[in-house]
């Protein structure tokens, strides 16, 4: 049952069959595919009387496709290697706001950590950056934030009262939800939000004294978001700004986006339905 | 018309050693068995002089059986389901000629359910007179004997075994999941002549007779839009390239790129936003190249999986968000995707062939990314396949600015454009048994902390494809890589209400159910998915056999 050997269809062809003659043994290497040339090859080791005449019948009857369009692999069995990735990555170790942001904020713990809700003594702050150091204890640790306000608005600089921070970061429904609220007493330093729900976003900060709510989307589709601070209430589009009025001066909003998934969509949402991102901060009073 | 490929001049060497090697091999020994023990069913791997050859399974004994083999010889078989557990000799006999024996022990049975058909494929085709067409089909299978039946609807047609893939189970015990995969099978089938353009229903009967599910494949209507590896790019493209308008230009030069008629292709172009404070390296894009190519996809003559043709060259400008519905909104730093599609893809040329991905800052609701299928008006379940997608952690936290959580969440967004859930059958987003990157417990598995992934289990060993591996308090293995997968179907199923939480979500990996602090209850009841009752009934689910091919020429669920 020997395979039929081709001619050669150039003298290309016979310099290889040539080369291939001088290293043939008992085979050893196989080719990479090899391609059919008739139906004993196939049948070889095929057993089962039936089925071989299921081939022999098909073939007789003109009901096989060609068999030299069959290319074959010669390594018939293979495992499956998954694909996996190191866990060697370098993780950043600081933080900063991307060029072309209209308005952030980021934070990096170091160590890392999940939620602190109490006061921080700053080590450092000025108008892109805030060095925030916890105090010992379980949780001791640096937490840094950059940020950037819209438009080129500037913080205030915090008083000599004692800073509170309160800070969470998490992955829940495939979204971040981070808060870095700094308050002084107790009304926003810099405070920025960027959370979700599975129901529209409301949510009060009693650091703060501040709440904030998502409102439906309106004719035009746009979901506001309402602000409450200090008595008043401000409802923003977004990408609008607003302030609200205290003691001490001025609190401004700027609110950058507000996700509201319609009912319908809920079940298809990739990350969280509904979806909150707004920054606060004590607006730097004019010079007189 | 018979399309005749093209012969590659290493081919033509390889047919001719071969042939002529023939005429002066002797006896068929047989080097090695691969593995040389295992339980009934074990798909074995023959080392040796196997063309044209027949095994023999316990040779030279009584109760000799030839056992089926491969297209073209006994270059593997499967241990038959009658065995005793014990030593077997197998032998190689070829015109009468037998070689030297090796021995495969049989050990303990495992459990071993019904074929699972997953593709259909095509080999060679021949378009004939009269509208007819005869094509060599590739029906490939999970836990498929060698010697298994195909059959095109209801009759058996000619078929013998091609090529094989073993599964790694990385040491989870087989009983403690739902349906343990050993290996992958192809077979070659040919139904014989049939209309152009018909459609065919195929199963694939074992030598037990177990039949498996069946599949509807509709047969090639003209050369033209042959494809016969089922990527949704014609056969004609992929060997001569695309042009996108007729002119007789070619416009994307798909061989030149690495396009093959008989191993799916995925185009894909990814833009990376400028600016980003963790833009993704190479390592990101490779581990996903490398996670399709090791997609337990069977080709016949080329490498086994999915090639991903990817081009990160492009760039769009930075914007703080940016979603696939919504208006441009500058003030607030927003952007639609599609703007930005518009803008950089050259849709004339790729919107037909190439998925499209923006690597972004954010999205409005800080998730992770997005693909157009989640997109559906309907709102009830995706409506077909996707085109696009968007990549948006650069805020995330550190512990997420990393190549695995780049990779995992490149394929899950990918996955999606493929037609795939986050809960497998459901759009549930932690469905624990369903061992996939489109599980929001795979994803981004490895930034989450400790309690975060106490409270979201998964099959661990799968996770970190490592035998043994345990999270311990929810804490990885040390310097242990993450698979990037998608699923294969194996897990087990999960009822709300009959928990055994020391069987866990497999291997026997306890899992403390109930929160009652601790993971020894057999009896316990849970609400997994927050629903309010304990009546659901979670199980795992076969992505890759359910991969749809085709959002390029839909462009996506949202037609851009």
């Amino acid at each position: 049952m020997l395979a039929i050997v081709r001619a050669p269809r150039s003298a290309v062809h016979i310099v290889l069959l040539a080369m291939s003659i001088i290293p043939i043994g008992c085979r050893t290497q196989e080719p990479a595919v090899r391609q059919v040339e008739n139906l004993d090859e196939v049948l070889a080791a095929v057993p089962d009387a039936a089925m071989r005449e299921r081939w022999r019948t098909a073939q007789a009857e003109g009901r096989l496709p060609p068999l030299e369009s069959l290319r074959l692999p010669t390594q018939t069995v293979s495992l499956r290697q998954r694909a996996t990735v190191p866990a060697t990555d370098q993780q950043p170790t600081t933080v900063r706001v991307p060029q072309g942001a209209v308005a952030d904020v980021r934070a990096i713990a170091n160590p890392p950590i999940a939620n602190y809700d109490g006061t921080v003594t700053l080590d450092s702050v000025d108008q892109e950056r805030i060095v925030a150091r916890l105090p010992d204890g379980a949780q001791a640790g640096r937490v840094e934030v950059a940020y950037r306000l819209p438009q080129g608005a500037t913080l205030a600089p915090p008083t000599r009262q004692p800073v509170s921070l309160l800070f969470s970061e998490s992955i829940a429904s495939g979204s971040q939800r981070r808060i870095v609220g700094f308050s002084q007493e107790r009304a926003p330093l810099l405070w920025r939000i960027s959370d979700g729900d599975s129901k529209p976003y409301a949510r009060t900060f009693a650091a703060a004294q501040l709440s904030v709510r998502q409102n439906a989307p309106g004719s035009d589709g746009v979901s506001t978001v309402t602000i409450s601070y200090g008595g008043r209430s401000i409802t923003l589009r977004p990408g609008e700004r607003n302030r609200a009025r205290d003691a001490r001066g001025e609190i401004e909003f700027f609110l950058e986006t507000s996700y509201y998934t319609p009912a319908a969509s809920v079940e298809l949402a990739e990350g969280d339905p509904y979806h909150v991102r707004l920054i606060a901060w004590r607006v730097q009073a004019q010079a007189k | 018309m018979f399309r005749r490929y093209p012969r590659a001049i290493g081919n033509v060497v390889g047919c001719l050693m071969w042939s002529l090697t023939l005429v002066a091999c002797g006896n068929p020994n047989i080097n090695a068995l691969d593995p040389t023990n295992g339980p009934r069913r074990t798909l074995v791997r023959v080392d040796g002089d196997t063309v044209f050859a027949t095994a023999r399974w316990d040779a030279g004994t009584a109760s000799e059986v030839a056992v089926p083999g491969a297209f073209l010889g006994a270059s593997m078989f499967s241990v038959p389901g009658a065995a005793g557990n014990g030593a077997h000799t197998v032998q190689l006999e070829r015109n009468g000629r037998r070689g030297t024996t090796a021995t495969f022990t049989v050990t303990d049975p495992v459990p071993f359910g019904a074929p699972r058909l997953d593709r259909v494929s095509l080999g060679g085709t021949e378009f004939q007179a009269g509208n007819m067409v005869s094509s060599w089909l590739l029906v490939q299978g999970a836990n498929v004997d060698v010697g298994a039946e195909v059959l095109v609807d209801g009759v058996v047609v000619p078929t013998a075994a091609v090529k094989a893939l073993r599964n790694d189970l990385f040491g989870v015990a087989p009983a403690t999941l739902g349906n343990p995969l050993y290996h992958h099978l192809a077979l070659i089938a040919a139904p014989g002549p049939r209309a152009a353009g018909s459609v065919i229903n195929v199963t694939i009967r074992n030598l037990d007779g177990m039949v498996s599910n069946a599949r509807a494949y509709t047969l090639p209507a003209d050369a033209a839009s042959l494809d016969s590896d089922g990527d949704d790019i014609p056969d004609e493209w992929e060997r001569n390239g695309f042009d996108a308008n007729g002119d007789g230009t070619i416009d994307v030069d798909l061989p030149a790129l690495g396009a093959d008629p008989f191993r799916p292709d995925m185009l894909l172009e990814v833009d990376i936003m400028q600016g980003l404070t963790n833009p993704p390296g190479v390592a990101v894009f490779q581990a996903m190249q490398t996670a399709f190519a090791a997609a337990p996809y069977i080709n016949l003559a080329s490498s086994d999986g999915i090639n991903v043709i990817i081009d990160t060259t492009g760039t769009v400008p930075f914007w703080q968000t940016i979603d696939m519905t919504g208006a441009d909104n500058p003030a607030g730093g927003f952007a639609n995707f599609y703007t930005l599609k518009t803008a950089n893809f050259n849709n004339a040329n790729r919107g037909r062939l190439y998925y499209y991905c923006i690597w972004a800052n954010a999205r409005p609701n800080g998730s992770s990314g997005l693909s157009d299928p989640s997109q559906n008006p309907a709102g009830t379940d995706f409506n077909g396949p996707g085109d696009d997608c968007i990549v948006s952690f650069d805020d995330f936290g550190a512990a997420f600015q990393t190549a695995r959580s780049g990779a995992e969440t490149l394929m899950h967004e990918l996955g999606h454009d493929f037609q795939q859930r986050h809960g497998g059958a459901t759009h549930f987003q932690r469905n624990p048994t369903y061992n996939s990157v489109m599980s929001y417990n795979w994803q981004l598995r490895s930034g989450q902390s400790n309690a975060t992934r106490v409270a979201r289990p998964v099959c661990v060993p799968f996770y970190y494809g490592q035998t043994g591996a345990v999270e311990t308090g929810g804490a990885p293995p040390a310097m242990v890589g993450t698979v990037i997968d998608y699923s294969d179907g194996m897990g087990a199923t999960l009822t709300e209400n009959a928990l055994n939480e020391p069987n866990g979500v497999c291997n026997n990996v306890a899992v403390d159910w109930n929160g009652n602090g601790n993971s020894t209850d057999a009896a316990a009841s849970a609400d997994i998915n927050g629903d309010g009752d304990t009546t659901d009934m979670w199980t795992d689910f076969a992505n890759w056999a359910s991969l749809v091919f085709g959002g390029p020429r839909l462009n996506g669920a949202n037609g851009n």
